[in-house]
């Protein structure tokens, strides 16, 4: 190398590496300008990310909803129309109360006056919901001679009945079958004018988000008194509070230091879930309602069905504390049992005066009442869970979480058929009245989580839940306790650090 | 100006707890530093005050992240170069590496020698003629030189080949000191 000669390297090294600019202008208000902007960039981005997720699970359910509402319907009305054809026809030999009746009497054997007895029991279903009908109406006589015409009187009784009913609530009777098919059409009418207010409600969220966004970008940043700071004097007290408005979701200090993993948790997080469930059905009966259920209940019940496997889906927001959260939401649950009635009821009750069971009478297979068809059953909820849960980190990405809490359960709806409790009969479950309109939920659940990247968790989970109260209503004289285990497939978003 | 760990991580605190006033303390302490790591990878003095904001926007979103494992100024180094070397390769591949066509032939290791006159460039003028090389030849001397990466880090990180790093570096020397001597003229 030449004396006095540099090699450019070198001379660039020497040059730039040690270069510091004299300016005194740093540009901060420059900068300042523009990160507010990306700060509001970015929140916008996030309020439509959150708006467009919550909109399109709301969109989800609501579909699904009535998506079940209209199966529901379309399913009553053919169930409406074989009844009318069975009834004009006169056919026997399904499970139609009339048909059965017909059948029964002809046979003039012993069940014929349980028979009797069953459009005494229809009476009294229905008379029910009446209470001004006197005790004395219930109950057609045990008098065997006068069945045949206690039971016509009855079945106009019934159809009179029915058409008071009819009048005041959606319960319905597949006695009057006619009846039955006003109701549908009444249902189907109305069904378009929930849609149309949902509607109109969404639009007006929109609206209201909106109006928020543009005041949000009316914000200005006010430009503090620059003021030189010497370093090793500095204090944070120095300057006003707020004169530096960033973002809402302000930055804060979580446990992500606390945890020796390191591992990530944010302050808001919000989840989407898909979550197959399987339906746990256990029926019983209460002591007090012993003598009103026929003693063979539970073992049909044991024959016909099996769990239900449904598919259930929600959102839900976290809040986290540090590694200790709290989270709710809305979700999608339902419950149900899959299966098939193939019962012959050998043991005919006979009810007392007061409609409970007296004794039974011995049928054979010939003569017992045969009980066919599908014995799936659909309840639906929305379900809206409070839950707290605790991470403990295992590595940077991953965390066991286990979570407990309760929900509170609306019951939208439900199909299939259930059995009657004194006869084991097909009864169908679309009755509102037969079930529980609210209902809550014990929760107690554990899983993983794995952070796959800095906005994105995956989770998943085992979920046991249990309702508190039994499913159907005390109406029923017997009821079942639910209890569910699902597996939770979860996307989880963190909203901020 | 090489702060202690220890000296700013009440200022990192603040600034992970969204603290406005300590974003503008890091901002003030670091820009000057930062304008001129810009400058040496920028076209001029707009991309090189763009290159810096946007590597602040981007030292200030993930500042949660930073663990101490280096200095501040060292963390936001990094981020800075890289964010030029992102904003380059972006352009790079809209416009593709300029390859300058006839840069005379090869005098040997004499050729990348300055003499005294040359060293006496004041720092303005160096960077000028840094700014007036392609951003290709820009990028690698910058690396390789006042960095100290090596042709294979280069590589890698510009997403070209050992050799195409090697060649660039030939010609950004050569380049660079006919501009120098064309200056000093």
């Amino acid at each position: 190398m030449s004396s006095g000669k540099k090699h450019i390297d070198d001379f660039l090294r020497d040059k730039l590496g040690a270069d510091q600019p004299t300016s005194q202008d740093t540009g901060w208000n420059d900068f300042a300008n523009v990160y507010s902007k990306h700060k509001e960039k970015k929140r916008k981005r996030r309020f439509l990310i959150i708006f467009f997720f919550v909109f399109a699970s709301a969109a989800a359910l609501i579909t699904l909803k009535f998506a079940t509402d209209n199966s529901n319907s379309i399913s009553d009305t053919k169930i409406t129309h074989n009844n009318n054809d069975s009834n004009s026809s006169g056919n026997s030999g399904n499970s139609n109360n009339t048909n059965n009746k017909s059948t029964n009497l002809n046979r003039n054997s012993p069940a014929s006056q349980n028979e009797a007895f069953k459009d005494g029991n229809s009476i009294n279903k229905v008379e029910s919901n009446e209470s001004n009908i006197s005790s004395t109406e219930k109950y057609a006589p045990v008098n065997k001679n006068t069945i045949s015409k206690s039971s016509v009187e009855n079945k106009n009784s019934t159809q009179s009945n029915s058409k008071l009913k009819i009048g005041k609530s959606k319960s319905n009777s597949n006695k009057v079958v006619d009846k039955v098919a006003v109701l549908d059409q009444k249902n189907e009418i109305t069904t378009p004018k929930v849609i149309a207010s949902n509607k109109k409600r969404t639009s007006i969220n929109t609206e209201i988000n909106n109006s928020e966004e543009s005041k949000i970008e009316t914000i200005r940043i006010s430009q503090p008194q620059l003021t030189k700071l010497n370093s090793a004097e500095f204090n944070f007290n120095v300057f006003p509070e707020n004169n530096f408005a960033f973002d809402p979701f302000k930055y804060r200090d979580t446990s992500r230091k606390k945890n020796k993993y390191n591992f990530e948790i944010p302050i808001w997080q919000i989840a989407a879930m898909v979550s197959p469930t399987t339906t746990f059905n256990n029926y019983f009966i209460k002591p007090s309602n012993n003598k009103f259920v026929h003693k063979d209940l539970l073992d049909k019940y044991d024959g016909s069905i099996k769990n239900k496997t449904t598919l259930n889906y929600g959102i839900s927001a976290k809040y986290n504390f540090s590694k200790f959260s709290v989270s709710s939401g809305i979700e999608y649950f339902s419950t149900g049992q899959v299966g098939n009635y193939d019962l012959y009821v050998n043991n005919a009750p006979i009810f007392d005066i007061d409609g409970s069971i007296a004794g039974y009478y011995y049928l054979d297979d010939e003569f017992a009442e045969h009980t066919t068809g599908s014995a799936n059953t659909t309840i639906t909820y929305i379900q809206v869970p409070v839950l707290a849960a605790y991470v403990f980190p295992l590595s940077r990405r991953l965390a066991i979480s286990t979570q407990a809490g309760g929900s509170f359960l609306f019951n939208t709806g439900s199909k299939g058929d259930i059995l009657t409790a004194g006869r084991l009969q097909k009864e169908s479950l679309n009755d509102k009245s037969q079930q529980r309109k609210t209902n809550n939920n014990l929760i107690g659940g554990i899983g993983i989580q794995y952070q796959f990247s800095r906005k994105m968790s995956f989770s998943f989970d085992t979920r046991y839940s249990s309702m508190l109260k039994p499913q159907l209503s005390n109406s029923m004289r017997y009821n079942n306790h639910i209890r569910t285990i699902g597996f939770n497939f979860g996307l989880i978003f963190n909203l901020s650090h | 100006m090489n702060l202690a760990r220890t000296s700013n991580s009440d200022l990192i605190d603040a600034c992970v707890k969204g603290d406005g006033r300590a974003y503008k303390e890091v901002f003030e302490l670091f820009s000057p530093k930062m304008m001129s790591i810009c400058k040496r990878y920028a076209d001029g003095y707009d991309e090189a005050r763009d290159f810096m904001q946007e590597g602040f926007i981007r030292v200030f979103d993930n500042i949660h992240k930073f663990r101490g494992d280096s200095s501040l100024e060292t963390w936001i180094t990094r981020i800075m170069v890289n964010n030029a070397i992102t904003n380059i390769r972006k352009k790079a591949k809209k416009a593709g590496f300029v390859d300058v066509a006839d840069l005379g032939e090869d005098e040997g290791p004499e050729s990348d020698m300055l003499d005294e006159q040359a060293q006496a460039m004041e720092i303005e003028e160096v960077l000028e003629c840094m700014q007036k090389l392609p951003a290709g030849y820009r990028t690698v001397i910058n690396l390789y030189a006042v960095d100290g990466k090596s042709h294979k880090e280069i590589a890698e990180l510009l997403g070209i080949s050992e050799s195409t790093s090697k060649t660039q570096l030939l010609k950004a020397r050569k380049y660079l000191k006919q501009l120098i001597t064309l200056i000093k003229k």
